[in-house]
């Protein structure tokens, strides 16, 4: 699978989204073609780099949580409002977040992506943001449709 | 003591000059009474030598009383300075319990200066904590089976003392059974004791806890982890000989579905305490363990180890696994840390291991709240329990590093 920072579709969708929600953390995850682990592919406001080598267990983490549940999630007070462990939510530390909203991606039916917005201080995201990141998340399906199915998965 | 002596004279002379006056006049009316009785007509200068011998007599026995009133009040005195400058604290108590009487150092004990203390139970916590429970058959007042007894004395603002309490009985001048506790402050020996109680309940926690962890992770791995292999391999036989197209998709859904709620077994049989550290000792488990973890939060982590192939005892290997554990996480949790670096060197020669974790985060300022709090005191007892030293250093901005040596016994 080539690499989606090299895709500038997937970029300016995210920039965009940025922009528009006022968020300070965009990140998008997929699951793995082989196994079922999930690893971020695309980043934007990050602070550092960690978000590469992360990879979380299917089920766990908040992308992995949104992937074996397909349905979007928020946390407003990390760590204050999350069920589970700290240690649980490796991208909230990694880039010292304390708000996300996250939505799932579905390719063929069954939800293989993370699309996840974040702030670094108490937020809730408001349905009008949240409507935002679904339409983008339906952006980035369409973008990244071919790509997933043509990589063969 | 020579003006002491002469005070004591003085004493004397005042005494005598006071009961001169007296001896004399009763000297005077013993003689003329004694005269009068016996109707003997005398000269009144014959009467002299009769009166200065009844005089005589009279002095003898006040000089005689006055040595016997001397003797016991300088014994009751003695007895008196021996209770009030005494560092243990006394209280007297009456058959109600009542106290009658307390010296400086009770009246320090309870902090008292102008309130009044009432009853000893008012101060008296058998079950510091709880609220009091007393029976009054098994009170240590009513019998002096178990002289010395420790217990807490609560003070006027309510502060718990740890204290040790001796009993004595006095019968009272109205012929009833009265007590004198006898109390002695414990708190620094007491202290000491709490320490050494607290750490043995320590290791027994982290012992039960590593058991435990243990039975866990084998009945998962061993026990649920094989019947879902058992559950997988039947799919595969029922897969095979089934002729049903739709039946063999569902089939390898409820296949992939097995497989990952074996991976989630051996995940979590893994995370309770990982059979490789009993197996395969404490390097291959590190390793396997700082593997995992540079994944999960995408951090750096380097690993050396020095020294040979040889293991190391299990309670050793089992506190430093921990300890790596815990500072590992310290370092994902507040750190923000992109690269750790994990080092275990074997001295053969001075039979000592040491385990060295150094994050190179923003670091921390160490407080004791915040040192009790993120499982810095479960290191340290850790090592502790195994004779070790434990040390932290943190600065700002540079990161945080944890040294911990323990001897190889």
């Amino acid at each position: 699978m080539t690499e989606l920072r090299d895709m500038p579709a997937v970029m300016e969708v995210c920039d965009q989204l940025l922009k528009d929600v006022g968020c300070d953390f965009v990140a998008l995850a997929l699951q793995n073609e082989v196994g079922p682990d999930v690893r971020w592919h695309f980043a934007s406001g990050n602070e550092n780099d960690k978000y590469k080598r992360i990879t979380v267990r299917f089920g766990k983490g908040i992308a992995g949580k949104i992937i074996s549940s397909g349905s979007p999630m928020m946390i407003s007070d990390f760590p204050n409002d999350i069920y589970g462990k700290v240690t649980d939510h490796p991208i909230m530390l990694a880039e010292k977040l304390v708000s996300c909203y996250a939505v799932p991606l579905f390719f063929n039916g069954s939800p293989k992506g993370v699309l996840l917005v974040g702030k670094r201080r108490t937020y809730t995201f408001i349905d009008n943001e949240q409507e935002m990141v679904k339409e983008s998340a339906e952006t980035l399906e369409q973008i990244l449709k071919g790509h997933i199915l043509g990589g063969g998965a | 003591m020579y003006s002491r002596s002469r005070v004591h004279n003085r004493n004397l002379y005042l005494f005598l000059l006071k009961n001169g006056l007296i001896s004399i006049s009763v000297s005077l009316i013993i003689v003329q009474t004694l005269i009068s009785l016996l109707q003997i007509h005398i000269h009144y200068l014959e009467k002299i030598p009769l009166f200065f011998f009844v005089l005589i007599i009279i002095t003898i026995f006040f000089m005689i009383i006055f040595i016997q009133e001397r003797k016991i009040r300088s014994k009751q005195e003695q007895l008196l300075a021996v209770i009030e400058n005494s560092t243990q604290s006394l209280f007297i108590l009456d058959k109600d319990k009542n106290i009658i009487s307390l010296n400086d150092s009770g009246r320090e004990l309870l902090d008292l200066q102008n309130h009044k203390v009432v009853n000893f139970c008012e101060v008296c916590s058998t079950y510091p904590g709880a609220d009091k429970i007393c029976d009054v058959s098994n009170c240590f007042l009513m019998n002096d089976k178990e002289n010395p007894v420790e217990l807490y004395i609560k003070n006027h603002h309510k502060e718990l003392i740890p204290v040790q309490a001796t009993i004595s009985f006095y019968t009272t001048p109205d012929k009833q059974k009265g007590t004198v506790v006898g109390i002695q402050k414990v708190s620094e020996k007491r202290k000491e004791e709490h320490k050494e109680i607290e750490k043995m309940i320590t290791h027994s926690i982290f012992q039960a806890q590593e058991k435990e962890r243990k039975l866990i992770s084998r009945e998962l791995h061993d026990g649920i982890g094989q019947s879902l292999f058992g559950m997988l391999l039947h799919t595969d036989f029922i897969k095979s000989i089934s002729e049903d197209k739709m039946g063999i998709t569902q089939l390898e859904k409820l296949q992939q579905m097995i497989s990952q709620t074996i991976e989630d077994i051996r995940y979590l049989s893994a995370a309770l305490r990982p059979s490789t550290l009993d197996n395969h000792g404490l390097i291959a488990t590190l390793k396997n363990h700082i593997r995992d973890f540079g994944q999960r939060f995408g951090i750096q982590i380097n690993f050396t180890y020095k020294g040979s192939n040889e293991r190391l005892p299990s309670a050793i290997e089992t506190a430093l696994y921990r300890i790596a554990q815990e500072a590992l996480i310290n370092a994902a949790k507040y750190s923000s840390a992109e690269r750790i670096d994990v080092s275990i060197s074997v001295d053969k020669d001075q039979n000592k291991v040491s385990l060295t974790i150094t994050d190179f985060g923003k670091g921390v300022e160490l407080t004791s709240t915040n040192r009790r709090g993120v499982g810095i005191y479960s290191m340290e007892e850790r090592a502790s329990i195994l004779g070790g030293d434990f040390f932290i250093n943190s600065k700002i901005g540079k990161g945080t590093q944890i040294q911990v040596n323990i001897p190889i016994v």
